[in-house]
């Protein structure tokens, strides 16, 4: 039996793989695009045609098909990892990351950084959906919102000054920088003029008493206004700005990471999720979620949204799992057409667009919102680590076995060999410590960079480890059917300095 | 890869550093290394003992050339190369040169935890006995103390089936004349104070046990050697062995050419890669692995003269007294082979990286074992490569490759305890060059090209390193490195339940757990392979069943893993090689089939196969599956020189089903047609070409290997499957079965049919086993018989008797379920002596007995000396047989009673 044995792992597409689950899927996403659309048949025989024939072969009709060497494999899980070692006193000791695109092109996006002014971390994980445009604009922006807007008066009076004397663009945040990396040239100017705007405002309406959770909740809210008016901003030709647009119009899910001293701050919006690793005092791990999913599986979200329409829309403001029957986040960046009014998408959207995109039952907009579910949680020694991912890890991956996978590569890597000098410790110690290191050892480590060990496990592992054909299915999936079984994986690990975060207690 | 980095380690050695050991506990920088190796003896003929002048002095080594040839060149400067040397010279053979590529001693020899204290038996306990009463006597031969001290050892058992193992161990070695006592959990610590006993069933003591320190048994060794005559040169590194005509004929060193006609690779761990380099090369199958120990601070109580060997195996683990401290090691379940793609040179007194997690579970099981370690501090972590063997069996003898190269490599970890045993029947081989009694197992024979595959090796070893400890169950089959070489019908038989078992590398089933047939009921649910036990196994009435089906029905089994070769020549050559060859009268009308023996020069059975004469100048041998080496070998040693007779090995172009029973002359009918397969036509012991189904020239001979009636159908391999469907089909009928090698077994048991390797072995003669029938002294004419090998030495036992018995028992009073059963290898009392032991046991089914296969002695009660045996001695005498410790009457029968 090939690896489709596996029960297929898809929310839209809960029983089988028909045609309109993939419709549904893809719409729901956001940004229904025609070409798959017309595809949708064929997607559905290539599925059909991997099943077990009776002749006991499974029938590969596609050469697109041909499974990888091990070394291949290898190659494509590590094409986008990266590993960063903090260099400075920090409470993060260092950090893997790694993007598994399902999509093509990748729609989720990653960043992390340092603030320039106050020396915190802060790492975001970003979702793209119908496109790329928003999760793009949203990696490139948002870290120096939350930088700005977290600035205390002199960190901003610098920074003005910092702003008004540079040619270039003032940074706020020193970014650590990923192979597959891009910005925008075109919104570059855009950005910072944009960010400017913000810190002047910051500074001008500074207020002493803000907890960071507000800091916080105003860069995303901020940044997401911004978005939505550079959209409606016509170019100085008078032409519409498409790119702003596109950013605008597609939707991104965010968590961000906030690492000040011992105290951590998790800013989500969507269905992405951050997870803490915690090694307790007996030795064994236990995760703490530090966000919850913004989705239709979140009864407060439900409840949420229905409180704030008309008791009239609650049959559907929240239908098939899905924001209006649509989208499946129920909060997010940029998805303007669930935010803006019908007047301002059919002189927008429409108009751009030139058809009609407004969602059926339309009556009380906005129905989409950025403003991030902010959790607070002060590091203790026991906090080893924090995994963020966006839903294509989460889809495959309990939160726990996540991090007990974290944690073992983690002591693994810690293993190296042990010499003991000679005559200092007595064999009883060194059996006791022996016996430790061992509760934790498991399976061989193939990737030194956590977050492809986790996306091998996300993709090819099973109960006794990994299943290289499995593995190699997953990787060799044709474009138009790999949705059905992934989703972009984008994970970023950030390991905790221990004795740093100890010296804060 | 990481564990190639090799470290330096500490290597003081001699007594110059206050220990006895090559290392001390204080640290020195590994320079010390080099300039105390002063303290080597560059062993002259003199025998001047330097040893006494490098304490004192420092003198740089003297380069003495090499000699330009030498009857024998040793390879090694190890604990066994050494002996090997001074057996030789002990036994007269003097000119011999010993060479060693660094110092002696080291390569692995030197990090040796010196134990002499081992749970093994037969030609190994042999070995590891004289070298016991070696050890002690070596000092006033050569002013070196070996560090032998005699405390005795004791192996503890945690579980019942330990002690079982023990008691049957025990059985077995008191029957070799070692003293042993097994030991209740409350009177260890009479022993071993140190050791805690609550969790404890018991325990084996074995006084004569001791320690030796490895380098000084190789020094002593050595200067024994030197003083009678061996020349010893360190540094000298082997680097081809030169051949002409298919013989050794030098040994191409870095320092030039020695031309000798002997050369012996003692090489350890280098012995594969010294293999490869002659033309042809000789395969000597062994891989490394790390091996790992530590030595702790003294003790409170451990005493150097009186504290015993401990080893507790279900711990994997033994410690023996060091310094007041104790040397602490094990051999864990999870090993760690190294050096698969070659050993780093130069490897010169050096260990490996520590690798303390790995030796956790050790750790853990010694320190549970004596608490009192857990208070004191470690001095040193030794991580040594040492090497293994695919059956923990060291490699000895002759290469059947190249005649005149000898091995002596792969001892297991077993090396200071065998060193002396396998030096002594190494020069005995050498001399003589025949192998000593009871060496096939060691013998590098055993193994072909298989065998010496690394990737093979890599995997295989990781299940040798930890069997010295694995509990010894019976019937044990390798679990790694399997499915190597199969039959066209593996698939086939495994779908049909097979459960194999491996011979020579080959797959073959053992017995069926799940005959396709409604009776199947009979594997015990939870059965898993590999699992043993010492009572009734869970595979009897599996085995009833195809028994059954062999005594009154008809059965199948694969036997394609047997050795076929194939011999002819143009003229009558090969007639005549063969009844030289062959005890029995070969030249036979075409179609006959026979069995004979082929003996050696002292009548003992060197083969024991089957030979159909398949045209006049053509005939087909079976040998048993592991003679594929041996015999092959046995023949071409006997060629005609004028290259005449050519044989060929057609093992792998041949698959052999057996179709076996009462019916299975009925069958064969079906398949055939019945004038073919009637009596007249087809007796018994002929052979006829068949055609079965759509496959054509079968090669079918009317004999099976257990007594029954039946056919070996000896099918080209791509006919194999249709031949085996097509009986299959036909034979649904008949109610036809397959079987495997037990019911084999336990078929030929009760017909006291000995089997070569297993019952057989070089030593034995026919007039020892009831085959006169099978010789033939009168071969061609009665007044001028054909020479065979062997004959006069059997014309010799034809007149005096013999003086070891082939005999059957049949044990009285055994309870089949809740008796321990026999195995094989069980002593046989008689009047209070013990006579012989046991070759083959299993249960009789058609007898409903316990049928034991062994042979009898009758040693003189004041000299030892084996007497002749009469048959009134066999039938009158009352014999017993000991089952880990329960001795059971048992009646003995020189025939089989008719079944």
């Amino acid at each position: 039996m090939s690896a489709f044995a596996v029960p297929v792992r898809r929310k839209a597409v809960v029983s089988g793989l028909g045609r309109l689950g993939w419709q549904v899927m893809m719409r729901g996403r956001g940004g229904s695009t025609p070409a798959v659309l017309l595809h949708s048949r064929t997607v559905f025989s290539s599925a059909v045609l991997l099943q077990h024939q009776p002749g006991g072969f499974t029938h590969v009709h596609r050469s697109s098909l041909a499974k990888l060497t091990p070394q291949q494999a290898t190659n494509v899980l590590r094409a986008n990892d990266a590993s960063f070692v903090m260099d400075f006193d920090s409470p993060v000791h260092r950090f893997d990351s790694n993007q598994l695109a399902s999509n093509s092109p990748i729609e989720d996006r990653r960043a992390a950084g340092r603030c320039l002014y106050s020396g915190d971390m802060l790492f975001g994980v970003f979702d793209g959906h119908g496109g790329s445009a928003c999760a793009q604009t949203v990696s490139e922006r948002l870290l120096d919102y939350i930088a700005v807007s977290l600035m205390d008066y002199k960190q901003l009076c610098d920074y003005k000054s910092s702003m008004e004397s540079s040619t270039g663009r003032a940074d706020a945040v020193r970014r650590f920088n990923f192979a597959n990396d891009y910005s925008s040239q075109e919104g570059s100017r855009r950005y910072t003029d944009a960010l400017y705007k913000f810190a002047r405002e910051v500074l001008a309406a500074y207020d002493e008493e803000a907890e960071a959770a507000d800091c916080l909740r105003h860069a995303f809210e901020r940044l997401d206004e911004d978005i939505s008016s550079e959209a409606q901003t016509k170019l100085p030709n008078g032409q519409v700005n498409f790119e702003a647009l596109q950013a605008a119009y597609a939707g991104a899910t965010t968590v961000v990471a906030y690492v000040h001293g011992a105290d951590l701050y998790i800013a989500n919006v969507g269905d992405s999720g951050a997870v803490i690793g915690v090694h307790n005092e007996d030795g064994t791990w236990e995760p703490r979620p530090l966000s919850s999913d913004h989705n239709a599986l979140n009864p407060s979200e439900i409840l949420r949204i229905r409180s704030e329409h008309p008791r009239s829309e609650s049959t559907f403001v929240v239908k098939g799992g899905r924001l209006l029957g649509y989208l499946q986040p129920l909060r997010a960046f940029g998805d303007v057409k669930f935010k803006w009014n019908k007047r301002l998408q059919k002189e927008v959207l429409n108009t751009a667009y030139n058809k009609n995109l407004i969602p059926v039952n339309y009556y009380t907009p906005p129905y989409l919102t950025a403003m991030p579910e902010i959790t607070h949680h002060r590091l203790t020694s026991n906090d080893k680590f924090l995994i963020l991912a966006s839903d294509g890890l989460w889809e495959p991956m309990m939160k726990h076995t996540a991090v007990r996978l974290v944690a073992e590569h983690l002591m693994g890597n810690h293993k190296g060999r042990l010499h003991f000098d000679d005559g200092i410790k007595t064999l009883g110690d060194i059996s006791n410590i022996l016996k430790k290191r061992r509760a934790s050892h498991s399976a061989e480590v193939m990737d030194q960079n956590v977050t492809t060990h986790l996306i091998r496990h996300a993709l090819g592992g099973t109960d006794d480890g990994i299943d290289h054909s499995k593995l190699a299915t997953m990787l060799t999936l044709p474009e138009e059917i790999v949705r059905l079984y992934r989703d972009d994986i984008t994970i970023t690990v950030i390991f905790f300095n221990t004795d740093h975060i100890a010296s804060l207690e | 890869m990481l564990s190639h980095r090799a470290v330096w380690t500490n290597c003081v050695r001699g007594r110059a550093s206050g220990g006895r050991w090559p290392w001390s506990s204080v640290k020195k920088s590994p320079q010390l290394c080099h300039r105390n190796t002063n303290l080597d003896i560059r062993w002259v003929s003199s025998g001047v003992d330097r040893r006494q002048l490098s304490s004192t002095q420092e003198e740089p080594p003297v380069e003495k050339p090499l000699p330009s040839q030498a009857q024998v060149v040793i390879a090694g400067g190890g604990a066994i190369g050494c002996s090997v040397a001074y057996h030789l010279a002990k036994f007269g053979w003097t000119d011999v040169v010993l060479l060693e590529q660094g110092r002696l001693s080291c390569g692995t020899t030197w990090h040796a935890a010196g134990c002499c204290a081992m749970l093994v038996e037969g030609i190994v306990r042999t070995m590891f006995e004289y070298s016991k009463q070696l050890y002690p006597k070596l000092e006033a031969e050569t002013g070196i103390d070996t560090g032998w001290q005699q405390t005795g050892s004791i192996y503890v058992a945690r579980t019942e089936d330990r002690m079982i193992a023990y008691r049957r161990h025990a059985d077995a070695i008191r029957a070799m004349g070692v003293e042993c006592e097994l030991v209740s959990p409350r009177d260890i610590s009479v022993y071993h104070p140190l050791l805690r006993v609550d969790d404890l069933k018991g325990a084996l003591w074995v006084p004569g046990d001791g320690v030796a320190t490895p380098a000084d048994v190789t020094q002593a060794l050595a200067k024994g050697a030197a003083m009678k005559g061996v020349q010893i040169h360190e540094k000298v590194g082997v680097e081809k062995v030169l051949t002409v005509s298919g013989r050794v004929n030098a040994v191409r060193t870095n320092k030039g050419d020695i031309r000798c006609d002997h050369f012996v690779n003692c090489t350890g761990q280098w012995a594969w890669e010294l293999g490869q380099q002659s033309s042809p090369s000789v395969r000597v199958p062994l891989h490394s692995c790390e091996h790992f120990y530590i030595i702790t601070d003294p003790v409170a109580g451990a005493n150097t003269a009186t504290t015993p060997v401990a080893q507790d195996p279900d711990g994997y683990n033994y410690m023996r007294e060091w310094n007041g401290g104790f040397i602490c090691g094990g051999f864990e379940p999870t090993p760690k082979p190294v050096f698969t793609d070659g050993i780093p040179s130069p490897f010169e007194f050096q260990l490996l990286e520590e690798d303390w997690d790995h030796f956790q579970p050790v750790l853990e099981q010694i320190l549970l074992r004596m608490p009192a370690l857990k208070e004191v501090k470690v001095q040193k972590f030794l991580n040594g490569p040492e090497s293994f063997t695919p059956d923990l069996f060291p490699n000895m003898g002759q290469a059947p490759e190249l005649p005149g190269y000898f091995v002596a490599a792969g001892m297991n970890s077993g090396g200071i305890a065998s060193a002396g045993g396998v030096g002594k029947v190494m020069a005995e081989w050498i001399i003589s060059g025949d192998p000593p009694a009871g060496t096939w197992p060691v013998d590098i024979r055993r193994f072909g090209e298989m065998h010496n595959n690394r990737r093979y090796l890599r995997e295989r070893v990781k299940e040798i390193l930890p069997m010295p400890y694995a509990q010894p169950y019976p019937k044990p089959e390798f679990q790694s490195a399997r499915k190597m070489r199969m039959s066209p019908l593996y698939t086939t038989l495994e779908k049909a339940g097979a459960v194999f078992g491996v011979k020579m590398g080959y797959e073959r089933a053992n017995w069926f757990s799940k005959p396709e047939s409604d009776d199947f009921m009979d594997v015990p649910s939870g059965w898993r392979a590999g699992e043993g036990t010492y009572g009734k196994p869970p595979w009897f009435n599996a085995v009833q069943e195809e028994y059954m089906a062999c005594r009154q029905n008809v059965a199948i089994m694969d036997m394609s893993s047997f050795t076929k070769f194939e011999v002819r020549s143009s003229g009558d050559e090969v007639v005549t090689y063969l009844q030289r060859l062959c005890c029995n009268e070969v030249d036979v009308p075409v179609g006959t089939v026979l069995h004979t023996g082929m003996l050696n020069h002292y009548g003992g059975y060197e083969n024991d196969c089957s030979l159909a004469r398949l045209a006049e100048n053509l005939y087909l041998i079976i040998s048993p599956s592991n003679q594929m080496v041996r015999s092959w070998e046995w023949l071409h040693r006997h060629l005609p020189k004028e290259g005449t007779v050519q044989i060929r090995d057609i093992t792998p172009y041949y698959a052999a089903i057996n179709v076996l029973g009462p019916r299975s002359r009925e069958l064969m009918a079906e398949l055939t047609d019945a004038v073919t397969m009637s009596s007249q036509y087809f007796p018994s012991f002929t052979c006829r070409e068949l055609s079965i189904g759509f496959a054509p020239r079968i090669r079918a001979m009317s004999l099976s290997h257990s007594g029954e009636l039946g056919w070996m159908l000896y099918v080209p391999q791509e006919y194999a499957l249709h031949v085996y469907d097509h009986i299959m089909h036909k034979g649904r009928d008949f109610g036809i079965r397959n079987v495997g090698y037990y019911t084999i077994a336990h078929l030929r048991m009760e017909r006291a049919f000995a089997f070569w390797g297993i019952d057989l072995d070089a030593s034995v003669t026919p007039f020892e086993c009831q085959r006169e029938h099978r010789v033939k002294f009168g071969k061609e004419s009665e007044q001028d018989g054909v020479d065979f090998i062997g004959r006069s030495a059997l014309l010799k036992q034809k007149q005096e008797g013999v003086r070891q018995k082939f005999v059957m028992f049949l044990l009285d009073n055994h309870d089949l379920d809740n008796d321990l059963w026999p195995w094989g290898g069980e002593p046989i009392w008689e009047g209070g002596r013990v006579v012989g032991r046991t070759t083959s046991a299993g249960y009789g089914y058609t007898l409903k007995k316990q049928v034991c296969l062994g042979f009898v002695h009758n040693p003189d009660p004041q000299t030892g000396e084996h007497q002749i045996i009469t048959n009134n001695f066999i039938t009158k005498s009352k014999f017993e047989i000991q089952i880990a410790g329960k001795k059971f009457s048992a009646a003995a029968r020189l025939f089989p009673p008719q079944i």
